[in-house]
């Protein structure tokens, strides 16, 4: 995950990939049907553990700041480009036997 | 008709058709944090600032240059809608153009209000209760008055060609033939008024169009009804409604003219009857007489008063009509074919307002009969009986 920042390195687990076509449709008299479709968007969730507090707090402030971030996925190729929009902060929990890691989960929506 | 290509006619007929918006503020594309996009509504004879207001997200404090630097509210923004045909090849079509008149921050996100036109022409009055202006010094056609109330007083361009940037310098061109061609006079004495309120006694006193398209302001008075340019049939039609407004009719119409800023009296008042309405409706009068503008002499005030009873004499059907974009050019003043089997309905109408729901791609046009039967409705009652051809 990256913006104008160094690359941020997660350690996903439960990746879900959500695409949402944003399209209207209207049914005339004669049964026509004229769909219009004016884009899509995709939103990515996924878990995160084992984050390092800098990564963690880089994130964090990511989501704060309404950064716009380009989400590159190392072995299956997909690149996304969003936002955070998660409803609270990313991370802000600790492992639980370890208070140097974080734990939180991204949510991505693309732009 | 909004002027497009043949390619962009050709799309917008599809019922797939790859539809784009773009919301500009300067040449600023700010179409990706539109959150939902407006309705934009305008009327035939609604002169008043039009205005959309367009929800967008700031989360990412895009937005907040207004804040920083409130000039940036005197912009120019445009909405738009069209295609782009290959990626370096696009074409939009300009549905509402404005300045900002209200920027609102809640909940991270950010509405814009924008406004038309007519909001500098609604900012502005003309002469006071202590010095009105008069323009009785001589007896002025319509437009020439028209046009020293938009540009003389409501500062817009006075440039008389087609560069003019404020005024549709083709429909008002021949929105002034009409009226050179009648001699139909006016004076007016303007006490502090908006120019609004006068453009919209202008509207009045001559049963003409006055709205705002691609940013222009347009004059048009409906005359001979031209070839429809867009058919309405159930294969573009999603619902429809028909009104009968009994209460439209006027089948006596009194106008009255060359009024005396002296003695604060109409010496003339003009009447149009229709007697085969007033046989089947009973009398519907209706009365017209301003004290800032007023019809000059009794040939130009009869042209409205036969123009009020030739229009309004009969109920009109008026008919809403819900479509998809594929119908997106026609526009006000445009003569429409309508055919419904089940209402029993083929006829011509004319486009009065519109109304276009961006967010979802649906069109509402108002259509009716009263500025298109007006040149040439056919009354032979005089013959056989009280029947009206049309």
């Amino acid at each position: 995950m990256t913006s104008a920042y160094p690359f941020v390195s997660l350690d996903e687990i439960d990746w879900h990939r959500k695409d949402e076509r944003i399209e209207s449709t209207h049914e005339m008299r004669s049964g026509r049907q004229y769909r219009y479709r004016w884009g899509e968007k995709e939103r990515i969730n996924f878990r995160a553990s084992e984050v390092s507090s800098a990564d963690a707090c880089q994130i964090n402030s990511w989501w704060s700041a309404g950064t716009a971030l380009v989400l590159q996925h190392q072995t299956r190729f997909e690149t996304t480009s969003g936002y955070l929009v998660n409803k609270t902060q990313p991370f802000d929990g600790f492992i639980e036997s370890d208070s140097r890691y974080f734990r939180g989960k991204i949510e991505l929506e693309s732009f | 008709m909004y002027s497009v290509s043949s390619a962009y006619l050709v799309e917008a007929a599809k019922t797939n058709a790859a539809w784009k918006r773009r919301f500009l503020i300067g040449t600023s594309d700010y179409s990706a944090w539109v959150k939902k996009w407006p309705n934009i509504k305008r009327e035939w004879n609604d002169i008043k600032p039009g205005t959309v207001t367009i929800n967008l997200v700031n989360g990412d404090q895009a937005f907040n240059f207004f804040i920083q630097d409130p000039t940036k509210l005197r912009s120019d923004c445009s909405i738009q809608l069209g295609f782009d045909y290959t990626p370096s090849s696009s074409e939009y079509l300009t549905l509402f153009s404005g300045k900002v008149d209200a920027t609102r921050y809640s909940n991270g996100d950010c509405s814009i209000t924008l406004v038309d036109k007519f909001k500098q022409l609604a900012d502005r009055t003309v002469g006071d209760n202590t010095s009105p202006v008069f323009y009785t010094s001589s007896s002025f056609l319509v437009h020439d008055l028209a046009w020293y109330l938009v540009t003389s007083h409501g500062g817009y361009s006075a440039v008389r060609s087609t560069s003019n940037p404020d005024i549709d310098w083709t429909s008002f061109n021949s929105w002034s033939s009409v009226f050179s061609a009648d001699n139909t006079r006016l004076k007016a004495q303007f006490k502090g008024k908006k120019i609004t309120e006068m453009l919209k006694r202008i509207s009045e006193l001559t049963q003409s169009a006055i709205w705002i398209e691609n940013n222009r302001i347009k004059f048009f008075r409906f005359g001979i009804a031209d070839m429809p340019a867009t058919g309405l049939d159930d294969d573009t039609i999603a619902d429809v409604s028909l009104t009968f407004d009994d209460r439209r009719i006027i089948n006596r119409a009194l106008v009255s003219a060359n009024y005396d800023v002296t003695s604060k009296l109409f010496p003339i008042t003009v009447a149009n009857v229709s007697t085969s309405s007033i046989n089947s409706y009973s009398v519907r009068e209706s009365q017209t007489a301003y004290e800032d503008i007023w019809h000059v002499d009794s040939v130009s005030a009869i042209n409205l008063a036969q123009r009020l009873v030739l229009s309004y004499a009969e109920p009109q059907g008026s008919l809403q009509v819900e479509s998809s974009l594929a119908g997106i050019v026609a526009t006000i003043g445009d003569t429409v074919t309508f055919d419904d089997g089940f209402l029993g309905l083929q006829s011509s109408y004319r486009m009065m307002s519109e109304d276009i729901d961006m967010d979802i791609g649906k069109k509402t046009f108002t259509i009716d009969e009263t500025q298109i039967l007006a040149s040439f409705r056919l009354d032979f009652s005089t013959l056989d009986g009280t029947d009206v051809l049309a």
